[in-house]
């Protein structure tokens, strides 16, 4: 499948973010945007998802031909598209285990639909084990399924439970928010392992990062760096070192760019 | 069948009834309740946001059913539904009725008003004592014209004795319900429960039509004793509904009243339950829903009358298109009542912004040395949330019926076990119908 983003526009409010992204994705890839504080590196991820707060002011992304901004947020999701979130909310009243079956359940019905069957003859079998063969590789503890959903879960937990949706849904393109921000290097390396799992040629990825620190455990195949609401170049894995090296002054001083006045 | 006309022929209503005198007394002095007060108005604090000078009461119709014989309910018919005991009341007559006998032989008595004044006429049975008890301190509170109105008129009904020390382990269920327009019906239900006894009660409100259900209910809960009771309104909408409750918990009992009222057009329920021994332990909990333009106001009192009781009060509601829902919570404590630790919370979903939801909790603490709060909020349903859970496939409509049942959950957690699946069905049936037309 393909991921086409063509000179993206996007503000929040009055405040233009965006201001016009190209990047084309594949499955089989994956993707690294790095930038600073402010790049717009979420506003990407959200404008993508269709969050009701961005408001897309020019440009258009089409997944696999089909305008993708028209697309409500779930018609997205069941046609692959997943974002790990930087802050997952918590939702009270709703257990885990149960989230997991009924997301698990929309999905099955929605991609019978699609197929142009009846979603009503859809269940999914085999839930049960696959969540738990699940939580088990992610080193979440079985208990979680009782809990309700990010409630009281530390910083870790709730990034373990995104990557653990995830790993049950099995999207075609997978946006992670700022997954490392905030992990430990246990968390961090348990995250990673669950995106290895998911590579191959069905699935593309966007990780969405501040530091280069993540990129050790997942190995982009591209890296575009975001600065202000463009991206300023891309390069593959080595653009990370040279980062990491020279930081983004370098990145300011090679593309020319120019802080506005602070107002 | 015969009907009366008014309000007017309470009096001929009350002396063609042939009851016996220790109860016909009763009904009198409740009459005479009734006739020295006018009914309930905007000015009176607790009927401030529930108007009824649009239903003419007085002019309303009531009728007592003909006689007849219910069908009876055997060990086997009870054990294939899980009940201790079941009674079934359809317009004012009951047509089914059956115990357990070895609960019969134990001394539980499960009958119905009618049969308990046919066979006691000179009320010496601890049933028929009980009763006026019950009935008189039910006078005492009623303070207002539409309780006294129920308490004269009160036609029909359970009655509940479980004796002193004994444990009825499966429910009794009650079911009531009326079809038919322009008439009000008088169920009465009442509770007794002697030292160190054991019960839990269901009663489920069914039936659509034009009429006024006017209720009574007293429930008395003996020293360490322990009653669960749990009553379901699933009416239609235009059914409008007064409910009086009246309790009264003694040393060391726990008593658990929760209402669901998810159903009926128009509600005016109150609970006012007094603790009257040390270590009793109240419990009132409830959820509500209202959408197109229906009305549900909802009193609970937390009378502490006796030093070192616990009482918690737990309401949530929803509310859609342009209904309104009313929660008035008060805590009161007797200068005698040291050690209080009472506690009241109420919250309220509003789903769009015609609809409407007042909470008005209150304290009167009248000692020092008592633990009292409360808390209450007010909210929409949270756009983050119906965002996260569309980008995981959930339809805008499904997420927020998610969001509205997670939100009861809670609650909903608090029911005996035994109906949470019914009540959350009848939630979900609920919201179903009205999730098209909410706002993100």
């Amino acid at each position: 499948m393909n991921l086409e983003i063509q000179n993206l526009q996007a503000r929040v409010e009055e405040t233009e973010i965006l201001k016009g992204i190209n990047l084309s994705i594949k499955t089989g890839e994956i993707h690294a945007i790095m930038g600073p504080n402010g790049s717009g590196k979420s506003t990407l991820s959200n404008v993508l998802m269709g969050h009701p707060n961005y408001e897309v002011t020019g440009g258009e992304v089409l997944l696999d031909g089909e305008n993708l901004l028209e697309m409500e947020v779930n018609d997205r999701a069941n046609r692959g598209l997943f974002m790990a979130f930087q802050y997952p909310v918590e939702i009270p009243g709703i257990t885990v285990g149960r989230f997991m079956k009924r997301v698990i359940e929309i999905r099955a019905a929605a991609k019978a639909e699609l197929r142009g069957e009846d979603p009503e003859m859809s269940k999914p079998t085999g839930f049960v084990k696959y969540l738990r063969d699940t939580m088990d590789f992610l080193e979440v503890d079985q208990q979680f399924i009782n809990r309700y959903l990010n409630e009281g879960f530390s910083g870790g937990e709730k990034k373990r439970m995104e990557v653990l949706q995830m790993l049950m849904l099995k999207p075609n393109f997978a946006i992670l928010d700022e997954t490392d921000s905030g992990l430990d290097i246990d968390a961090l390396k348990v995250v990673s392992k669950g995106v290895n799992k998911m590579r191959g040629p069905e699935f593309g990825a966007i990780i969405i990062t501040h530091y280069q620190r993540i990129l050790d455990y997942i190995k982009p195949d591209y890296v575009h760096i975001l600065y202000k609401g463009k991206i300023v170049t891309s390069g593959g894995k080595d653009l990370v070192q040279v980062l990491e090296d020279k930081g983004y002054d370098w990145v300011k001083a090679q593309y020319g760019i120019v802080d506005e006045e602070e107002s | 069948m015969k009907v009366y006309n008014s309000t007017g022929e309470l009096a001929q209503f009350i002396g063609d009834r042939g009851e016996p005198s220790w109860f016909a007394s009763l009904r009198n002095q409740a009459l005479e309740q009734f006739k020295k007060i006018s009914w309930p108005t905007l000015q009176d604090e607790e009927w401030r946001r529930t108007d009824i000078s649009s239903f003419d009461l007085d002019a309303l119709s009531f009728s007592v059913p003909a006689v007849a014989q219910p069908r009876v309910l055997s060990d086997s018919d009870l054990s294939s539904v899980g009940y201790a005991g079941k009674v079934e009341f359809s317009n004012g007559l009951c047509i089914s009725l059956g115990l357990l006998g070895d609960e019969e032989k134990s001394g539980v008595v499960f009958t119905t008003l009618q049969d308990l004044l046919s066979k006691d006429t000179t009320g010496s049975s601890k049933v028929a004592k009980a009763l006026v008890r019950g009935f008189e301190q039910s006078l005492e509170s009623a303070d207002n014209k539409v309780f006294r109105w129920s308490l004269s008129a009160a036609s029909y009904g359970a009655l509940v004795y479980i004796p002193k020390n004994h444990r009825v382990e499966k429910s009794l269920r009650i079911t009531i319900s009326a079809s038919g327009d322009d008439f009000v019906t008088f169920p009465f239900v009442g509770v007794v429960l002697e030292p160190g006894a054991q019960a839990t009660i269901e009663m489920a409100w069914e039936g659509q039509g034009g009429f006024l259900v006017n209720q009574s209910n007293f429930f008395s809960v003996g020293d360490g004793a322990n009653l669960s009771y749990t009553q379901i309104q699933k009416t239609g909408d235009e059914v409008v509904v007064f409910t009086n409750g009246k309790s009264q918990v003694e040393r060391d009992a726990r008593f658990r009243h929760f209402e669901a009222i998810l159903g009926g057009g128009f509600v005016k329920n109150r609970i006012d339950s007094s603790l009257l021994g040390p270590g009793s332990d109240l419990e009132l909990d409830g959820i509500y829903f209202a959408d197109k333009e229906r009305h549900i106001d909802l009193r609970t009192v937390q009378h502490h009358k006796s030093h070192h009781a616990t009482s918690n009060a737990v309401y949530r509601g929803a509310v859609a298109d342009e209904a309104r829902v009313i929660y008035q919570g008060l805590i009161e404590v007797s200068p005698e009542a040291h050690g209080t630790d009472a506690y009241l919370s109420n919250k309220n979903l509003v789903l769009n912004d015609g609809a409407k939801a007042d909470s008005i909790p209150s304290l009167q603490i009248n000692t020092d040395d008592v633990r009292c709060s409360h808390g209450s909020t007010t909210g929409k349903l949270r756009a983050d949330q119906v965002f996260y859970l569309m980008t995981r496939g959930y339809s805008r409509s499904q997420a927020q019926e998610t969001l509205i049942l997670a939100y009861f959950q809670e609650v909903i957690g608090r029911v005996h076990e035994s109906l949470q699946d019914e009540i959350y069905s009848l939630l979900f049936d609920q919201i179903s119908g009205i999730k098209a037309d909410l706002k993100g």
